[in-house]
């Protein structure tokens, strides 16, 4: 099977949906979708949104949740934003280079832009933000996904130089990322506050905000795009149950739904006059097989494995035909390094059973697995890898868990196997080197080498695009044959929204939504909303 | 009404409150994870948990935990929640108000139509009217409030009706009006689940009431029917209903999630849950507090209301 990534078409719902039920599981996705506009933008207006489950904090830093990624993308900017074509540019940032090696960036900061409480971006703003997300005791969960950053310091009150402690190709697109949103000296200075109180340079400023209930925003008039945002007002409503959702797109009470699981998307798509999107995403469900430790740390065994999935059959069962297959590794056509020609592993049977008995399995064998009940894609992975796995005689027992206590129990402990759940990152090396380094990363499968860690070091160090694509696309391959993880689809990143709703962004990294360039059509009910 | 009795059973009610939040505070911390582990997710490396630990005041002693947790109780201040890092009293009193609004509309329209109804059905016992009503109530007690409310937002949120929201929430000082039609679904819902619990109730008291020997005088003594129902039969059958009354009302304060999340109402259930997922235990601390005292204040509520009705409870 093939995959292949034409570049974004705009397209509408009806000639979408014909494309994907007609080429089943070979789906031909465009990598962003964008709704076409009809005319010229036209400002004013409230767009309401629903969310689906937790809004703890408005804290960019402390964020986990999408949701939380998702309000304050609006509230704030970064440096660098990721392009739709999953490129990166200049936002914060008017320009960036590196040094001839790599180790030192220098970013020339936008001039004249005004952060919400009334001060004026400088350097002081983003070297505050990025050391208080360096800073161990913050405790920022993303602190590594930003690259082995040294220092930051402030070389005059526009210019800033990132130092770091080795060659980092990506961290342009890395200051992209959902924690590196730039907050003001003085929101730093007052960390405690931030749940609550944005300090940022976004489209829209904060109205009112309640914790997994509402978040109200209004246009920031001094926003440094100008013209921009076109929305008078945006308003995000947690609806924490996927059939209120529905009815509230449905009765026009909400606008668009942010966050779509497969088989709500199959019943918005039928609503006349609401466009479902969907575009290729990279998030997945991985069941971890760790290679340290008996039956799976023969690597026959975990090639046994791998030949027994029929992927297309098991993508298209766990994500009702919104997603893609996948070959055990991590990296989906969402990202810029992949493979995209590249034959999917074939179902093999009796190749499988041979090197089952070669591993002087022949009987086959039990193992446990223990599956986190949130999200539920992770129930649905773990049924269909274990239906699978019995045919060449690998009895897996799912063991359900609440998610907290598996997190806490049983996530990377090395002990059980277990169904883990990612998001899609702003770089191959993000999810690489979390999965897969010990000294970036958690080294989940318990796999990591001398020569693993190697050939992640060049791949960061690397500017050249030829060579980082020979690097990655060696990796993938090494990871889909040898590596820990059993990875049987990627999951497309799913929205909906109302006809009236123009420039509704779909993106592979499903939680930036700015929405500065999002407009209601006139006979939106949002227009008569305010 | 004794003054002493009920002092006694306030203090009986206030050490029962420091048990339960003793034993609460040990149960949450029997569960695997704590806060740290669940702001972190799949980034809790030992470093940064034990970073975030040490700024949450995670890495105390836990008999410190729980002492500083009362000393501030007692001071009137419920801390901060842990993943919200907003203060607790208030998230609580938000949710709180919210809850109390929907248990009164819900308790009020629940009695209105439910005693009404059980009155009737035990003076019409094994007619038809009876049998009609019982009949009723058990399709009531057997349909479960996810499946009533989204049957009410289809027939009343969506076209073609499209009455009412289907769900959220408005304050009342932001516009009466939305709040009256935020609030009448999941009223409803929860209504119709209550009327038939409190309705069989006061059936039977009813009857009991009906078949005693003060009631069989009354009738020798020749007077009128509607006199012996109303005034002497209904006062006492009256006190069973009250007790369920107090009973639900502790019910739709923390038990109704359910409900609440069909209809995205910010209720103290959703709050309390969302506390117990997340760890958050100053908030699922202060939030289990708040509801045992409702239960403590329900039942304080409804003895003196039984002894309004029947002189005799409270004098012992």
């Amino acid at each position: 099977m093939r995959r292949t990534l034409p570049r974004p078409p705009l397209l509408t719902r009806r000639g979408f949906g014909g494309l994907v039920t007609g080429t089943a599981a070979g789906l031909l996705l465009p990598q962003f979708i964008i709704r076409p506009a009809r005319g010229a933008p036209q400002a004013g207006g409230q767009l309401t949104i629903a969310l689906f489950k937790d809004l703890r904090t408005l804290n960019p830093i402390m964020g986990i949740f999408g949701n939380e990624w998702r309000t304050c993308v609006n509230l704030y900017d970064n440096l660098t934003q990721l392009t739709a074509e999953g490129g990166v540019e200049g936002a914060l940032a008017e320009s960036y280079e590196p040094s001839d090696d790599g180790r030192v960036w220098t970013f020339k900061l936008r001039r004249g832009v005004k952060f919400h409480d009334g001060s004026e971006l400088g350097s002081a703003d983003v070297v505050a933000t990025i050391s208080k997300i360096l800073d161990p005791s913050t405790a920022a969960p993303y602190k590594a996904e930003l690259g082995p950053i040294a220092a930051i310091k402030a070389v005059d009150s526009y210019t800033v130089r990132f130092e770091l402690s080795s060659p980092y190709a990506d961290l342009p697109k890395a200051l992209a990322s959902a924690t590196a949103r730039i907050v003001s000296e003085g929101g730093i200075a007052d960390f405690g506050k931030l749940d609550g109180t944005p300090h940022g340079t976004g489209p829209f400023v904060l109205k009112e905000f309640v914790p997994n209930e509402r978040v109200v925003m209004e246009r920031n008039s001094a926003y440094f795009r100008s013209g921009r945002p076109f929305l008078d007002r945006l308003v995000m409503r947690v609806l924490p149950d996927t059939s209120t959702q529905v009815a509230a797109l449905r009765n026009r009470e909400v606008d668009a739904i942010a966050d779509v699981d497969a088989d709500t998307f199959k019943e918005i798509s039928q609503i006349q006059g609401v466009n479902a999107l969907q575009v290729v995403g990279g998030t997945f469900n991985n069941l971890v097989l760790y290679a340290n430790k008996p039956p799976f740390d023969d690597p026959k065994v975990r090639m046994a494995l791998r030949l027994a999935m029929d992927r297309a059959a098991m993508a298209a069962a766990i994500t009702g035909g919104t997603g893609t297959p996948a070959d055990d590794q991590p990296v989906s056509a969402a990202y810029e390094y992949v493979d995209r020609s590249a034959q999917i592993r074939k179902q093999d049977l009796v190749q499988a059973r041979q090197l089952l008995k070669e591993a002087g399995h022949g009987d086959g064998f039990e193992h446990k697995v223990v599956v986190s009940n949130s999200p539920a894609s992770r129930e649905k992975t773990a049924v269909v890898v274990q239906a699978m796995a019995q045919q060449i005689g690998i009895r897996f027992n799912l063991e359900l868990m609440d998610n907290a206590r598996y997190g806490s129990t049983i996530w990377n402990k090395g002990i059980d196997s277990y169904i883990g759940n990612y998001t899609t990152r702003p770089t191959e090396d993000a999810i690489l080197s979390k999965l897969y380094s010990k000294a970036y990363g958690i080294d989940e499968g318990r796999w990591a080498s001398p020569d693993v860690e190697k050939m992640l070091d060049v791949g960061r160090a690397t500017t050249d695009p030829t060579k980082r694509r020979e690097i990655y696309l060696a990796f993938e391959r090494l990871a889909s044959d040898q590596g820990p993880f059993i990875i049987p689809n990627f999951f497309n990143s799913l929205g909906a929204s109302w006809s009236h709703v123009n420039d509704w962004p779909v993106r592979a990294i499903t939680t930036e939504q700015k929405l500065d360039l999002t407009w209601l059509s006139p006979e939106a009910p949002g227009r008569k909303r305010i | 009404m004794n003054p002493a009795f009920l002092l006694r059973r306030l203090l009986h009610g206030l050490i029962s409150l420091v048990i339960l939040s003793l034993i609460i505070f040990v149960c949450t911390h029997l569960l695997p994870g704590d806060a740290a582990t669940a702001i972190l997710g799949d980034n809790a490396t030992p470093a940064a948990l034990a970073a975030l630990r040490a700024r949450l005041g995670l890495d105390r002693p836990l008999p410190l935990q729980y002492v500083m947790w009362l000393v501030g109780v007692l001071r009137g201040d419920f801390g901060v929640s842990t993943t919200l890092n907003q203060p607790v009293g208030e998230l609580i009193g938000l949710h709180f108000a919210n809850s109390v609004t929907l248990a009164a509309i819900t308790l009020t329209s629940a009695a209105l139509i439910a005693v009404p109804l059980g009155v009737i059905a035990a003076v019409r016992r094994g007619r038809s009217l009876d049998a009609t009503i019982l009949a009723g109530s058990y399709i009531g007690i057997s349909i479960p409030d996810f499946v009533i409310g989204p049957i009410l937002i289809m027939l009343f949120a969506a076209p073609p009706l499209q009455l009412l929201p289907s769900s959220g929430y408005v304050a009342i000082q932001d516009s009466s009006l939305g709040w009256l039609a935020h609030i009448v679904l999941p009223a409803a819902t929860l209504t119709m689940v209550l009327i038939a619990h409190l309705m069989r109730q006061t059936r039977s008291g009813m009857l009991d009431v009906l078949a005693s020997d003060y009631i069989r005088t009354a009738r020798l003594k020749g007077l009128p029917e509607r006199m012996v129902l109303w005034r002497h039969a209904l006062r006492n059958a009256l006190t069973t209903s009250i007790t369920v009354l107090a009973l639900d009302f502790g019910y739709l304060m923390g038990s109704i999630v359910i409900v609440e999340e069909i209809f995205a109402y910010p209720g103290l259930g959703r709050l309390i849950v969302y506390a117990v997922a997340n760890r958050d235990l100053p908030l699922v601390q202060g939030a289990t507090l708040v509801i045992g005292a409702v239960y403590v204040g329900a039942n304080l509520l409804a003895d003196w209301a039984h002894g309004l009705l029947n002189p005799r409870v409270g004098r012992a």
